[in-house]
């Protein structure tokens, strides 16, 4: 992969949310650390329901790409949807 | 000596007519399914257009050829006629032609003229990809299984686009797609193909890209079977879906591919998630932090509210009961010195005795003084981090009471095992033994019950 990380993924934060069930399954923890898991773990899992729930529709047509990366998209047509 | 064999003919075996031994071959050949509807590739040789309209052909390979005839009411509809040394490929039926005894091809379409070449050419390149690494299963890239954003390389006025993003719709309608329009066949596809897989490396924000069109011939398809396309796949550092005609068809694209999906339409489910799946097991993952969660922190619970020595076993309160044994010693060594003193005081007030004695005395008295209220103020100290220790550990608990609704959960179908008359959910199948009774708790009520038998998950 020669794609650098950039923000966290769903699929990361998905993990990281199985990971800290497991944790506080198996792990015998100190109160506090728990709370700090749990409180973790729900925001994770908002962050997740939010990227599900986000309204990202969105269809274009991308007509060129300039050197540094940019793209120069239009969008499409309804009917073709 | 005919006439003697008279007996051995109609009794012995039933001969047959020529006629109808060539019925019984004809039934024979349409009895075979296989034969009822066949494409054939092969070269063309003595091709006749007779003047009924009717062609007349033979088609070989190198070990075996056929006779082929295509009625006129099929070879009206012939672009072209192939010639001598074409490859094509015929569609037809098998049959026998009885007044010479002959099975032969009923050609009803004539796919592909000059299509030996091309075959030639994917046989040739798949061996040279496969040789250099393009299909190697290691180099393959994960698919997303929550794509941000889908690249999809294909025809803007193609079924395929359709197809993809109607699904896209059903399934998740959220994810942002951006198309690059490409030719799908012709020349200048292979081009525009690998033009457009190269443009979607340069955005960042592509996760994934579906190339691909609907079905078609294979001459059709062929740009997806171009090295140039190949190439612009395998180097591609976003995973690439190829979705590239019907399920039968295999192209070079589809091997070089990340994932070869059998239908624009498969792609578009690969690619898409279902929303719904997605959301399912969010929730339950929540269910379950919340679940472990409320059983631990009740744990927690249980402790702080029952007599068990929590706060005994830290070891900072260890250090404060030392302190305070010391504090006590000192205590007592300070009356004592009082009582000393004063004793001393009193000689003095009695007798006049030393001065000396008093002042070392007195010296001492104020040392002790000094040393007690120092660990009076440590001993507050620690009182009050202890206090506030626990004041954090109550304001933490009833914080999470708020995060928690443990009625909830049961209402989803969970239960709580606990040991009759205990206060511990049963955590493990250690935790009790046969014929125990329990108490299961359910979000309406409670069962009381006892243990029948206890089985372990098996490891296997």
């Amino acid at each position: 992969m020669t794609r650098k990380k950039k923000k966290i993924s769903f699929e990361d934060e998905m993990s990281n949310l199985e990971e800290i069930v497991e944790l506080l399954e198996n792990g015998e923890m100190e109160l506090e650390e728990s709370i700090n898991k749990y409180i973790e773990g729900m925001e994770l899992y908002k962050n997740c329901s939010k990227t599900l729930q986000e309204s990202r529709k969105k269809i274009e047509i991308l007509l060129n790409v300039d050197e540094s990366g940019n793209e120069i998209t239009e969008g499409i047509q309804e009917e073709l949807y | 000596m005919i006439h003697k064999s008279k007996n051995y003919s109609e009794t012995d075996t039933k001969v047959l007519t020529v006629s109808e031994l060539t019925k019984k071959i004809t039934r024979l050949f349409s009895s075979e399914p296989d034969f009822q509807d066949i494409s054939i590739r092969g070269e063309v040789s003595n091709i006749k257009k007779h003047t009924s309209g009717h062609i007349y052909l033979t088609l070989k390979d190198r070990k075996s050829r056929i006779n082929g005839v295509m009625f006129r009411g099929n070879a009206v509809f012939l672009k072209k006629i192939p010639g001598n040394g074409d490859e094509i490929i015929a569609r037809g039926r098998i049959s026998v032609y009885e007044p010479y005894g002959n099975y032969q091809f009923y050609i009803e379409e004539i796919k592909q003229s000059g299509i030996g070449d091309l075959y030639e050419k994917f046989e040739e390149l798949k061996s040279e990809l496969k040789e250099k690494g393009y299909f190697d299963e290691e180099l393959k890239k994960p698919i997303p299984s929550f794509p941000k954003r889908v690249g999809i390389v294909t025809s803007l006025t193609g079924a395929a686009l359709q197809d993809i993003l109607n699904i896209a719709q059903r399934r998740f309608s959220n994810i942002p797609v951006l198309i690059v329009n490409s030719r799908v066949q012709g020349k200048e596809a292979a081009q525009e193909i690998a033009e457009a897989i190269n443009k979607l490396n340069k955005i960042k924000n592509i996760d994934v890209i579906i190339a691909g069109r609907g079905g078609g011939s294979f001459e059709d398809l062929f740009p997806f079977n171009e090295k140039i396309v190949a190439d612009a796949i395998f180097n591609s550092s976003i995973p690439v879906v190829s979705a590239v005609g019907h399920e039968t068809d295999f192209s070079i694209s589809d091997m070089v591919s990340d994932l070869r999906a059998p239908t624009p339409s498969a792609a578009a489910e690969i690619v898409f998630p279902e929303k719904e799946i997605l959301i399912d097991k969010l929730e339950s993952l929540k269910n379950d932090l919340t679940r472990i969660f409320k059983y631990n922190f009740e744990v927690y619970e249980n402790i702080l509210s029952s007599s068990s020595p929590w706060f005994t076993t830290n070891r900072f309160v260890n250090s404060l009961q030392l302190k305070e044994e010391h504090l006590d010693r000192l205590s007592f060594n300070l009356v004592r010195s009082f009582k000393h003193l004063s004793e001393l005081k009193e000689q003095k007030l009695l007798n006049l005795s030393p001065k000396k004695n008093g002042k070392y005395l007195e010296h001492k008295i104020n040392n002790l003084e000094r040393e007690l209220s120092n660990l009076r103020i440590c001993l507050n100290k620690a009182i009050i981090e202890c206090l506030s220790k626990k004041d954090n550990v109550l304001k933490l608990i009833g914080k999470s009471l708020e995060l928690l609704d443990h009625k909830n959960t049961l209402k989803r179908g969970f239960s709580i095992v606990r040991k009759k008359g205990s206060d511990y959910p049963v955590r493990s199948i250690n935790d009790i033994v046969n014929k125990e009774n329990i108490n299961i708790e359910l979000f309406d009520g409670n069962i009381d019950a006892e243990i029948s038998a206890i089985k372990g998950v098996k490891d296997d």
